[in-house]
């Protein structure tokens, strides 16, 4: 995945996350059932939102950590002031 | 011998070790500013992941997020629902700050705004508002602290006596040792916290109801208001959606542009330590859900606390848990009290000296690393003597501190990102913003929609900033341009361009 597409992932996230945890975009899932791991829907709902926040700020940190490699890579090793 | 002895006992270890990490890491460091107040900028990714979590996280998650499923129900997933939002904007804006702080010795926000924006009353506002925040904030911290004491000993160690015993130890720690003693006591206090919820999560339920499962569907067939958005208001009528959807819009905001919180930026190793302690804090935060079920759990025990808030350590004493259990998630619960207020103490005192002093006297480094230390004792000194005799409504107060809070986020913002925003816009819409947010505070039947006012100060804030930066002057570009450069691009890079100075 490259950066740029990592980034618009992160950011359609947050926004993703806007609607579906507030009024009235959580609406369709404030419910009691199904339950997951005992817990009602609506808090299993809001918690998975959050486990998802690790994932897509991991792609990035990934995507961008990769890119700064490559560019350590590329740039010429830097004078030491030594003869 | 009595179960209080035991639980207090194991308390005291508990003070005694973050004391003696306090003392010693503190020892570590430089005696001069940036070793108080950024701690060298050393920590790496473990440290700041546990630091940020431990600073974010107060007495208020361990006592107020279980008071608040336990009396309002779902509404509590508020607490749940802003923290990813808040922080995730940090990935990109933090790791600015602490890119700037590097080239430009910044320590604190104040110094980042008016960096770009200089004008002393820029930065003598800012240190206004982040002190006069910090104050309530530390209060609050200061009697959770209190009532763990009091109610696990049955009163034995009343709520004054307690509450001097750990903040006498935090302020010792954060005297001595600054910012390395508030991170690395953290560590300690974030290691404790996690342990202790989640522990506390996955135990009360299946205890008392057979499982989360079986508890639910009790919950379900006795109080099914409770399990539905936007759940109920402190006095169980329904709250509104308004005022549900914008607590989260206001807390993401804010959580971030807390002083203290943003500060550690410039604690960071480097940018990449602080991008990975984000991508990490959502793990950090998981933990709301085990306290919340704590919360949950309470609702149909048989008994009931005096206050809401009361009842983690109400289930703890009624449930007739082990001693060892019952002093282990005291330990915890004052983690989550003490790793914030140290970090409030450390900030208050820093943000007063650096922004609302400095700017104005000439001071040198080691007499600006006095006064600090003479501030972090008066300011632990007031809020003491506030929380204890006054005792103050301390959500109303911690509510204002949100509003105003909330407003510093468009300065921040404007002085990473909007070449075109000027030191005379920002003044003004941070003016008019806080003014707004403390009118709709002090008359909240006029809110729209119960629209939270941190949010209608943050619209009439922005508003504010544009019009006027647009009808002024443009800043010069030679002023401009390096100051957006070297916050946008590495430091090494920037270091080669030149455009640190």
């Amino acid at each position: 995945m490259t950066t740029k597409a990592a980034r618009r992932l992160l950011l359609l996230y947050l926004a993703a996350l806007t609607i579906a945890l507030m009024y009235p975009g959580v609406l369709p899932f404030n419910r009691v059932d199904p339950r997951v791991l005992g817990m009602p829907f609506v808090v299993f709902w809001s918690a998975a939102w959050v486990a998802l926040g690790a994932i897509a700020l991991g792609l990035l940190e990934w995507a961008i950590t990769r890119d700064e490699r490559a560019a350590e890579r590329r740039r010429p090793t830097r004078p030491t002031g030594m003869p | 011998m009595d179960r209080w002895h035991i639980v207090t006992t194991i308390v005291f270890a508990y003070l005694v070790v973050t004391l003696v990490i306090g003392i010693v890491s503190g020892r570590r460091v430089s005696h001069n500013v940036t070793g108080y107040v950024a701690a060298d900028r050393q920590f790496g990714l473990l440290p700041l992941y546990f630091i940020i979590g431990g600073t974010v996280f107060s007495a208020f998650a361990f006592l107020g997020g279980p008071g608040w499923a336990y009396s309002r129900g779902v509404a509590a997933l508020y607490i749940l629902a802003y923290g990813v939002l808040g922080m995730a904007p940090w990935y990109f804006v933090g790791a600015r700050a602490s890119r700037l702080g590097r080239l430009r010795g910044f320590v604190t926000q104040a110094q980042l705004v008016t960096g770009r924006f200089p004008a002393r009353s820029l930065s003598a506002l800012l240190a206004l508002i982040s002190v006069a925040a910090f104050v309530p904030y530390v209060m609050l911290q200061m009697s959770g602290a209190g009532i763990v004491f009091e109610t696990v000993t049955d009163g034995h160690v009343p709520f004054w006596l307690g509450a001097a015993l750990s903040y006498g130890v935090v302020v010792l720690y954060v005297l001595l040792g600054g910012a390395a003693a508030v991170g690395w006591t953290n560590v300690f206090q974030g290691v404790i916290m996690m342990v202790v919820a989640w522990g506390a999560g996955l135990y009360i339920p299946r205890l008392l109801y057979g499982g989360i499962g079986p508890m639910f569907e009790q919950i379900s067939a006795a109080r099914p208001e409770l399990l539905v958005l936007p759940g109920l208001r402190a006095d169980g009528t329904t709250w509104s959606w308004g005022g549900y959807s914008t607590a989260i819009l206001s807390s993401a905001i804010g959580i971030a542009m807390w002083p203290h919180i943003f500060m550690k930026a410039f604690t960071a190793r480097d940018e990449r330590t602080l991008r990975r302690s984000v991508v990490l804090y959502p793990t950090f935060q998981l933990f709301l859900v085990p306290l919340l079920l704590v919360g949950f759990a309470g609702i149909l025990f048989a008994t009931r606390p005096d206050n809401p808030d009361h009842i983690l350590p109400h289930l703890l004493l009624q449930t007739g848990m082990p001693a060892i259990a019952v002093g282990l998630f005291c330990a915890g619960a004052l983690a989550a009290s003490m790793s914030t207020g140290d970090g409030l103490l450390h900030a208050a005192a820093s943000i007063a000296i650096e922004d609302g002093i400095a700017p104005f006297v000439r001071l040198n480094e080691q007499r600006q690393r006095t006064l600090m230390q003479v501030l972090v004792l008066t300011v632990g000194a007031v809020a003491y003597y506030l929380a204890i005799i006054a005792k103050p409504n301390l959500v109303w107060l911690l509510l204002t501190a949100y509003g105003l809070i909330d407003q510093i986020a468009p300065p921040v913002y404007a002085a990473l990102y909007w070449r075109r925003a000027t030191t005379a816009g920002v003044l003004s819409g941070l003016m008019a913003g806080s003014a707004t947010s403390i009118f709709f505070l002090w008359k909240p039947g006029l809110r729209p929609f119960e629209i939270h006012e941190g949010i209608l100060g943050v619209i009439v804030n922005v508003a504010v900033l544009v019009v006027v930066s647009l009808l002024g002057r443009a800043q010069p570009e030679d002023h401009v341009e390096p100051f957006v450069a070297a916050a946008s691009v590495p430091v090494d890079e920037a270091v080669e361009a030149g455009v640190a100075a």
